[in-house]
């Protein structure tokens, strides 16, 4: 995983590896299989989360990068899936706990759709396809990359929206 | 024409009927069967209300497997016919929302004049009525592939979640919420049961805190 296709994937991938995964938000009524991850330091939200399903670190704290990932995913081990947006509720938030603590290593941005890789060290591979595109799609987006002074918006299709916060 | 006075209107829940049309000899017809077994016979252009596509979908374009809502849940499209023979064919009009529901299964129906309709009037999903939940969507898709002796497999619960995230994009949609107001409206749902009546108040109180993000 050393190819990365897009100057964008370029500036993420140096921002994103080294960091490590300490939170995994998955799971609950209306959810699917939509997650989302925070990454390296903790950051002190502008307004604690009310959601009180969540640790205090989390309603308090967001990553230094957030993940958010709308669309079709799988999470792979070294020699199995850990899990995918195709599992269940349950199956989906344990395999997504196997991140926690994990680094990232390594990172590939595709085009035209934004598909993305991450490699994980222990050895975990998650990978989002890029499944929603425009028309009519089931969510107006894919995934997202949240970081303290800006955003970065990937999907539906090729789009892609950078703002700051 | 001579004008009548106004019959009694009886008292009780519902909206009253305003009008009752027939139409003798109508061609273009469609028969839906429903996975309860129950048919339903109208014009292709007559709308139901379909929780696939949250939106009014005439019964001549329904697919197979579609997911409609009925009085007490969900209800599955098993099959469509088109008829080549002609029938009557009733509507009617109702005061307000001009919704009714058809059928012993009570499909959400509209009575929407297909010559000036716009197809604007939609129910609000979190409003009245069952909602949108995967675990039901999925059920229902569920027993009606195992009643046609199809194995209902993963792909049940992947329908089912496509309607939850579509539901969740309509209220995003409906209230005009940022990106970024989006992805809070996620960490606040994430690990609860509510119910979409339950998220769409979380989205308004979000806005209202995060008015500027």
């Amino acid at each position: 995983m050393s190819t990365v296709t897009s100057d964008i994937g370029i500036e993420l991938r140096s921002r994103l590896i080294g960091l490590e995964c300490w939170y995994a938000n998955a799971g609950g009524k209306h959810v699917g299989s939509t997650f989302s991850l925070a990454l390296g330091k903790k950051v002190a939200r502008d307004i604690p989360l009310a959601n009180t399903a969540h640790p205090e670190e989390y309603r308090k704290y967001e990553g230094e990068a957030n993940i958010v990932v709308w669309c079709t995913w799988r999470l792979d081990g070294r020699d199995a899936p850990l899990s995918s947006s195709d599992d269940t509720d349950d199956g989906i938030q344990t395999g997504l706990q196997n991140l926690i603590g994990s680094h990232i290593v390594d990172m590939i941005v595709e085009r035209p759709c934004w598909d993305l890789k991450l490699l994980f060290s222990p050895y975990q591979r998650l990978q989002l396809f890029c499944d929603h595109v425009p028309g009519e799609p089931s969510f107006d987006g894919n995934w997202e990359l949240h970081f303290k002074e800006e955003s970065y918006y990937f999907g539906p299709g090729k789009t892609i929206e950078i703002e700051s916060r | 024409m001579e004008i009548g006075p106004c019959p009694s209107i009886a008292e009780g829940a519902g909206n009253v009927v305003i009008g009752r049309f027939e139409t003798r000899n109508a061609n273009d017809l469609v028969v839906v069967t429903l996975d309860d077994g129950i048919s339903i016979t109208g014009t292709r252009i007559h709308p139901v209300w379909s929780l696939d596509q949250l939106d009014w979908v005439e019964l001549g374009e329904l697919k197979d497997d579609e997911v409609l809502q009925g009085i007490d849940g969900l209800v599955a499209v098993w099959k469509i016919e088109f008829l080549t023979a002609s029938q009557p064919v009733y509507n009617l009009e109702i005061l307000g929302e001009h919704v009714y529901r058809v059928g012993k299964c009570g499909v959400l129906s509209h009575n929407t004049d297909p010559f000036t309709c716009t197809y604007i009037l939609k129910p609000k999903a979190p409003k009245g009525g069952p909602g949108v939940f995967a675990d039901d969507a999925a059920r229902i898709i569920g027993e009606s592939a195992k009643s046609r002796g199809l194995n209902p497999g993963s792909g049940v619960l992947n329908m089912a979640r496509k309607l939850d995230i579509k539901a969740i994009d309509r209220i995003v949609t409906d209230l005009n919420l940022h990106k970024a107001q989006r992805r809070l409206l996620h960490d606040e749902i994430t690990k609860q049961g509510f119910t979409l009546e339950e998220i769409l108040e979380i989205a308004k109180e979000i806005i209202r805190l995060y008015p500027n993000k």
